[in-house]
């Protein structure tokens, strides 16, 4: 079998908000747009669409939202590749060249050519190791609320036991919302940060509008029927074979667990456990983009210019969570702003730029950035490890790769992720070090490093596991000239 | 309500519904269903949504991640441990 060859003007990675909105807009501007996405719907997670029947979130706002995106696009003409990984991306050999786009799809090789690109590529939870986190029945928080959104009309999580809601972070409160709807109960909410009411209300009265939501989930989290622990932390999993009992501490005014005062929670069957997010920078770093490192958005984010979602790169736009964690209103108007400029670029026939409606998504763009801003203030994520590992604790889960191994690298003087990586394995197995980097990051801080100069784990290929029967029908798949 | 299908599992048939993830049925009869590579520490579903690979299975004959497995009638799945080989 030989390669797929697809070509377009526009190929956007990524169908959820962002990537939709880029899709949607760079097709109205007439370009010839393709939008691929790893899962089998598109929608991100955000506007996940779900595919069991009988299920409650069949029609909740988001999924309609999503819909109506997703719809409105395929109007446009937006040819949809979804279940399409993406294994390989090339910049243009020479000026004027377009990019290359290496997936895997049913198991046939598919290559696409586009004049630019947009990395809509999101964001994924950002694992932080503690004593047990290996164990199933540990998961994570937004992997227990997908769980929840898909089981149709089970509408339970798959685990016997009592559910243990931890971590940090306003998503959590959306997770609990989750469960609230599902009927699945909690019975313990684990948040780290205190619960300072006074610092968060007046956050929020800076931004009125977002009141009600928050109202809202602080009710569904009641609706859960957990026991509240504010300013405390998960300091260990337990079990034989599975998580059986959780080990929850306060946080001292120092930041770190006190864990004279720990108490242990039996009869757990699972932990959903949740440090905020990172953004989802594998393709940008692939395509050689710049990339800067600030907490609050999540650490390394693909910088992009303001007013355009262009990158570094010419011809590469970025648009959403990559650009830097602010949720899915930023995400939707970012990915308008590069879908419109993208399709500027390399369309004849398009409309052309109008500059008052790019001010308005900008003006938008910037009120909703301000109020991720305010939730990042109040939610930081941990820089450094939350929790105190024993030597034997597992940091890289698929190459088991040990705190005592990492530190062994360090002591012979490994400064960085990639250094970590060469001495140890840890980010080399099949998560490509997605899982790990962060925590690998935390560890090099400990030891005097800052995550600025640790670096992130680069990317090489494969950027995802791929048959080399694939990888070798995609990498040698010939084009005629035109 | 909806019809079940039935898949099978390591040639067991298992009955569910269709379209939930593979990893929600895995989890629910299995907990775990892999050891990590080293230290052969069993290891469940943990990111659900395509980052860690931890849930790797095979469907019909191809290596798949199950939580971005979609059940469908007569898919043949292969674990490489159930939780009661110890």
């Amino acid at each position: 079998m030989t390669a797929e060859h697809l070509c377009c003007d526009v190929a956007v990675v990524g169908a959820g908000p962002a990537g939709l909105a880029a899709s949607l807009a760079a097709a109205e501007a007439n370009a010839v747009v393709i939008c691929i996405d790893q899962f089998p719907r598109a929608g991100g997670q955000y506007h996940m669409q779900p595919n069991a029947s009988g299920t409650p979130f069949a029609n909740t706002p988001q999924v309609q939202q999503g819909q109506q995106a997703i719809q409105a696009s395929e109007a446009a003409n937006v040819r949809f590749l979804t279940g399409a990984e993406l294994f390989w991306a090339e910049p243009p050999k020479t000026p004027g060249a377009p990019f290359r786009l290496h997936l895997a799809r049913d198991d046939q090789a598919i290559v696409i050519e586009a004049k630019t690109v947009v990395a809509a590529t999101g964001a994924m939870e950002r694992p932080m190791p503690f004593p047990g986190w290996t164990l199933p029945g540990v998961i994570g928080a937004g992997a227990g609320q997908r769980l929840l959104k898909t089981s149709g009309a089970t509408c339970a999580l798959p685990f016997e036991g009592k559910t243990v809601l931890a971590g940090t972070g306003p998503f959590l409160l959306a997770v609990a919302s989750t469960f609230a709807k599902a009927g699945q109960g909690i019975d313990h909410f684990v948040e780290r940060q205190p619960a300072a009411l006074w610092t968060k209300a007046k956050a929020m009265l800076r931004h009125p509008s977002r009141l009600p939501d928050a109202i809202a989930l602080l009710r569904d989290l009641s609706r859960t029927g957990a026991k509240r622990h504010m300013g405390a932390i998960v300091t260990r999993a337990m079990g034989n074979g599975k998580v059986e009992a959780v080990e929850i501490s306060p946080v001292g005014a120092n930041g770190q667990p006190d864990l004279q005062q720990s108490f242990v929670v039996d009869g757990v069957g699972a932990l959903c456990i949740g440090y905020g997010f990172q953004p989802v920078i594998d393709l940008t770093t692939a395509l050689g983009a710049a990339h800067s490192y600030d907490l609050s958005l999540g650490g390394w984010y693909c910088g992009v210019d303001a007013m355009s979602g262009a990158t570094s790169v010419s011809g590469l736009y970025a648009a959403g969570e990559v650009t830097g964690l602010g949720g899915a209103n930023p995400a939707r108007l970012s990915g308008q702003l590069a879908g419109l400029h993208a399709a500027a670029t390399c369309v004849k026939e398009t409309s052309g730029l109008n500059d008052t409606a790019i001010q308005a998504i900008v003006t938008q763009l910037n009120k909703h950035r301000a109020f991720a801003a305010t939730l990042a203030q109040l939610y930081p994520m941990p820089e450094s490890l939350p929790v105190p590992l024993a030597e034997d604790d597992v940091v890289c889960r698929c190459e088991d790769v040990t705190l005592a191994d990492i530190n062994a690298a360090i002591a012979e003087g490994a400064r960085e992720n990639l250094a970590v990586k060469m001495w140890t394995r840890a980010g080399m197995g099949l998560c490509q070090g997605r899982n790990c980097g962060a925590s690998i990051a935390a560890t090099l801080r400990e030891a005097g490093v800052e995550p600025e100069h640790t670096g992130y784990n680069r990317s090489h290929f494969p950027l995802r596991p791929v048959s080399a029967r694939i990888a070798k029908e995609a990498l040698t798949c010939e084009f005629s000239p035109d | 309500m909806s019809k079940t299908i039935q898949i099978l599992i390591n040639g067991d048939p298992i009955t569910c519904s269709p379209g939930i993830p593979l990893s929600q049925v895995l989890t629910q009869h299995y907990t775990s269903w892999r050891k990590s590579p080293r230290l052969h520490q069993p290891r469940g579903m943990y990111c659900g949504m395509g980052v860690c690979f931890e849930c790797m299975v095979i469907v019909n004959g191809t290596l798949r991640r199950s939580c971005l497995t979609d059940c469908a009638d007569g898919m043949t799945v292969i674990i490489e441990r159930t939780s009661d080989d110890g």
